[in-house]
């Protein structure tokens, strides 16, 4: 069951219309919110004036704040998965993140909210509100924000909210002996996660049980409700939140917004279910971004080609709030060296606010920054010394001879890097024959020759997933038979119902289709630590297999007992227990389960029925990698850049479910392929969206994405007992760096590429100034 | 002011008071309770609003429910048009055509018409006929293998009955 491409559970009930996302959650006398937000990056807000809202009909109501103490509250400053033990961070001080702030800080913060009878009337009324703004200087770039003169984001605060150090090996010794030394700067643009369900929030108070039910799109239900439950002073059980059908995530649900934790308050004053579903355009305006990033490289290499040192200034866009520290920088600079050795390296960063949304990860977190900074660095060691850019990274890469390697970083979770049992040449190799690199280089002259630019690229990525600091997993056999399996995490269409099944049924001994999981309410367990940071199959997977390993030798035990044997003799298989050997003594799990139910030998074995919880707690992250290799044709008279192959070959341990990981692989990279030729949220100098819509958003459609040939190479890991990595965060990290060096390369490095995204006017302008 | 609107949708038909101004998704959703159909970005670009009307693919964010007065409706709860699953629905769960699902009854929508049209479909027909459905997730590659294998499905089942 183990390894095995079995559709999915999940399908089911998403592909006839079953699901329930939380815009779907319809209960009787249920109220609907709409916000007003700021027009302005930032602004006093001098009165809000409620009379013409409330006499639209079917308001119910206009709140600014003002109105009860819990609406007066802040949003935790970190979020859930952050960085408090990387000793990278030397300074951060972050300003309150209020839920109704008396100053807006960025256009599209909550100013006030109407509740109505109908999404239509609370639409109406929130254009019915007027709210006297007092505009203030704003500040819509970071280069800006880090000016001694410029406008701060928060009054009594400095737009550098956190700073960062790092070294490894001797950097001036490195540049001292370098033979080439080369400094530039690359940027990377921010970005939007674009699921297509935007985020929305229902709340629902129980008067009989004083609680208060939630459906949340968001990544984190544990920190939503434990939030929810001390802004309102309820015990965190008096607060359910239900996460279960999420319309995908990838980041920029994983962190608590206000209307969060507004709607579930005004829920439990006004004793009315009430929904709230964000908008495209409130999405596109308001919801978080990843923040622009640039880093500033300076490069220490040898004529031979070797990579001496390397000199990184990071600077981070964090928006008007910051819950993520450094997080997003430290994930870069964790993922920087990649494949390759860099002996010396030093790196200052900065996390600079300016007056737009708050900053979030967008699936990879980091990771296209670093991959596309080591890339460029070794692609412009190769223009440089005119070596070939695969030569080059022979090179610098590290060898099975080299494991186990440190390559000197220390992961945010305090545990220094090391990478065992990876073969990068190997996965090197693989990509350059599944590409044929050679053979394209043969055609690449030949084509150039009638005209025509192709151009090769090559980009690698290591992935750390798995990020602790545990999960746990209750397994229990009910009577009939049925295998309940409850995890504290929940999906954004991750497949866990799936893959977590196939880990228990696998474990136990069970029949896949006996084997339902639970997840997204928090209800179930009392522990999640949330959905991101390739976290899951590896925390979850794990909690799982020993808890379905508990139970299992609980039965085995039990069942000894009942049939009389002895217990190395157990065998189950197909959901039945028997003796090995015999034929005909046998006997049913969920028979066993409820002749267990009023026996007193399981006093023995932990009370009536076969249940345990366990919980997994990795050492630390464990490593994915991969090779993507891109060939491309462009055009130059339009800029379209035509991929004509492109390889990735990759590791993620061993495939729970061979169609889960293609999957993860193909979206993956059908998002890194966005990023690199046209995702950008953009703001004008007045910090207005000028990405609004999926008119003016990059996403790629279904003609875009081109075939991709996939090869899987299987480098287990002893860090788990499954022997997995992650994959969900890999495939997205490299095609910004493959597409960018392939484009270069096709205009025979006329152009520089320096800079994400690789827009058609950006080749057509860089090709024209060229 | 409410105009009178009857609508038959996946079979039924429904009639109601409803604003003039009422999407077309929102009296599937709000009115019937047929919450298959999501509303991805409210400005027709996402396509994950795609039900069929007179057989037509339409984005019922951009239909008034007055617009549809007397049309015939069919949205992913009538897709299979009676139990079990429309080959469709097989072949999107067969081929992991779908992660997170948002998309998916649009995206399901949307190829059925292009079945319609072209009962064996090249590549190119494929991507130029879901071209105005956005999946997030996917990557597409295993909807175009779910949509190729589909019209498998509809030809050899048509076959079937045709042998009857």
């Amino acid at each position: 069951m183990l390894g095995k491409a079995v559709p999915r559970k999940e399908d089911e009930r998403l592909i006839t219309g079953r699901g329930l996302y939380v815009e779907d959650v319809q209960l009787p006398g249920m109220l609907y919110a709409s916000f007003v937000r700021s027009p302005y990056a930032r602004a006093e807000i001098l009165r809000v004036k409620k009379e013409a809202a409330l006499a639209v009909p079917g308001v119910v109501g206009v709140y600014d704040g003002s109105e009860w103490p819990e609406l007066k509250a802040r949003l935790p400053e970190l979020n859930g998965s952050v960085t408090l033990t990387s000793p990278y961070i030397d300074h951060i001080k972050l300003p309150d993140h209020l839920l109704f702030p008396k100053r807006a800080s960025y256009v599209g913060e909550q100013v006030a909210v109407v509740i109505a009878e109908t999404p239509y009337a609370a639409a109406d009324g929130a254009a019915a509100v007027e709210v006297e703004y007092e505009p203030l200087p704003a500040v819509a770039r970071w280069e800006e924000a880090m000016k001694p003169g410029s406008p701060r984001v928060h009054e009594g605060f400095d737009n550098v909210v956190a700073h960062l150090k790092h070294k490894v090996g001797d950097a001036d010794a490195a540049f001292a002996q370098a033979e080439i030394v080369l400094d530039f700067r690359l940027e990377t643009q921010s970005l939007k996660s674009m699921a297509i369900e935007c985020r929305a929030v229902a709340a629902q108070f129980d008067a009989a049980t004083h609680s208060l039910n939630i459906w949340s799109t968001g990544q984190f239900p544990f920190m939503m409700r434990n939030t929810i439950a001390g802004v309102l002073g309820l015990p965190n059980d008096q607060v359910r939140v239900i996460a279960r059908d999420v319309g995908g995530g990838f980041g920029l649900k994983g962190v608590l917004y206000a209307e969060d934790v507004i709607i579930p308050v005004l829920a439990y004053h006004l004793r009315c279910p009430i929904r709230w579903a964000e908008t495209r355009n409130e999405h596109m305006i308001s919801a978080n971004h990843s923040g622009n990033q640039a880093h500033d490289v300076r490069i220490a290499a040898k004529r031979d080609g070797t990579l001496l040192g390397l000199e990184l200034k990071l600077y981070k866009e964090v928006g008007a709030y910051d819950h993520f520290d450094m997080m997003l920088q430290i994930n870069t600079i964790n993922h920087l060296t990649t494949h390759y050795k860099v002996p010396a390296l030093r790196i200052e960063g900065w996390a600079v606010s300016t007056n737009t949304p708050p900053g979030s990860p967008y699936r990879g977190a980091g990771r296209v920054e670093a991959v596309f900074t080591m890339d460029r660095v070794l692609d412009a060691i190769a223009r440089e010394t005119s070596l070939d850019p695969l030569e080059v990274r022979k090179r610098n890469i590290v060898t099975p001879a080299d494991m186990p390697y440190r390559n000197g970083q220390i992961y945010r979770d305090g545990v220094p890097v090391e990478f065992d049992g990876i073969d990068f040449p190997l996965l090197l190799k693989k990509a350059v024959e599944r590409a044929d690199y050679d053979g394209w280089r043969k055609r690449q002259k030949e084509l150039r020759a009638q005209g025509r630019a192709i151009g090769i690229g090559i980009g690698s990525y290591i992935e750390a997933g798995g990020l602790g600091p545990c999960e746990g997993s209750r397994v229990k056999i009910d009577e009939q038979g049925r295998i309940s399996v409850f995890v504290g995490v929940n999906s954004q269409g991750q497949s866990h119902e799936t893959t977590l099944a196939q880990v228990a049924a696998h474990t136990l001994g069970a029949k896949f289709e006996d084997v339902s999981v639970f997840g997204g309410d928090t209800r179930l367990m009392d522990f999640g630590f949330g959905t991101g940071a390739s976290r899951v199959a590896v925390n979850a997977g794990n909690a799982v297999m020993k808890a379905a390993g508990e139970v299992r030798n609980k039965v085995v035990r039990y069942a000894a007992q009942v049939l009389n044997c002895a217990e190395n003799e157990i065998v189950i298989n197909d959901s039945v227990v028997s003796v090995a050997g015999a034929t005909q003594n046998f006997i049913k799990l969920g028979d066993l389960a409820a002749r267990s139910i009023r026996d007193r030998r399981m006093i023995e074995l932990g009370g009536p029925g076969f249940h345990a919880t366990e919980f997994f707690y990795p050492r630390t992250v464990v490593w994915g990698s991969g090779v993507n290799i891109a060939v491309v044709e462009v055009d130059r008279r339009t800029g379209a850049v035509e991929i004509l192959k492109y390889v990735i070959v990759h590791d993620c341990g061993l495939p729970l479910n061979p169609l889960v990981v293609d999957g993860q692989i193909s979206g993956g990279f059908a998002q890194g392929l966005g990023i690199a030729l046209g995702e950008h949220a953009v703001f004008d100098e007045d910090a207005q969206v000028l990405s609004g819509s999926l008119m003016d958003y990059y996403v790629p459609r279904i003609g875009d994405v081109p075939e991709i040939d996939v090869e899987h190479v299987v480098f287990p890991t002893k860090d788990n007992p499954l022997g997995i990595k992650s994959v969900g965060e890999s495939a997205p990290n490299a095609p910004g760096a493959a597409l960018s060096a392939a484009i270069e390369d096709a205009l025979e490095r006329k152009i520089r590429i320096t800079r994400l995204p690789v827009t058609r006017s950006t080749i057509l302008s860089a090709l024209r100034a060229a | 002011m409410k105009n009178k609107v009857s609508i038959t949708v996946n079979g039924v038909e429904r009639s109601a008071e409803v604003e003039p101004r009422m999407l077309l998704v929102h009296f599937l959703r709000e009115e019937l309770h047929l919450t298959g159909t999501h509303v991805g970005c409210d400005t027709t670009q996402c396509g994950a609003c795609t039900v069929r009307m007179n057989e037509q693919a339409v984005k019922s964010c951009t239909v008034f429910a007055v617009q549809a007065d007397g049309a015939n409706v069919t949205t992913v709860e009538g897709l299979a048009g009676g139990d079990g699953l429309h080959p469709i629905q097989e072949a999107f769960r067969e081929h992991h055509g779908l992660q997170c699902g948002f998309c998916t009854p649009g995206m399901m929508m949307a190829a059925s018409q292009l079945l319609d049209r072209y009962p064996e479909p090249t590549l190119e027909q494929i991507k130029h006929q879901l071209d105005g459905n956005i999946c997030r997730c996917t990557g597409y590659h295993n909807i175009i293998k779910a949509v190729q294998s589909a019209a498998e499905k509809i030809k050899a089942r048509k076959q079937a009955q045709g042998a009857r």
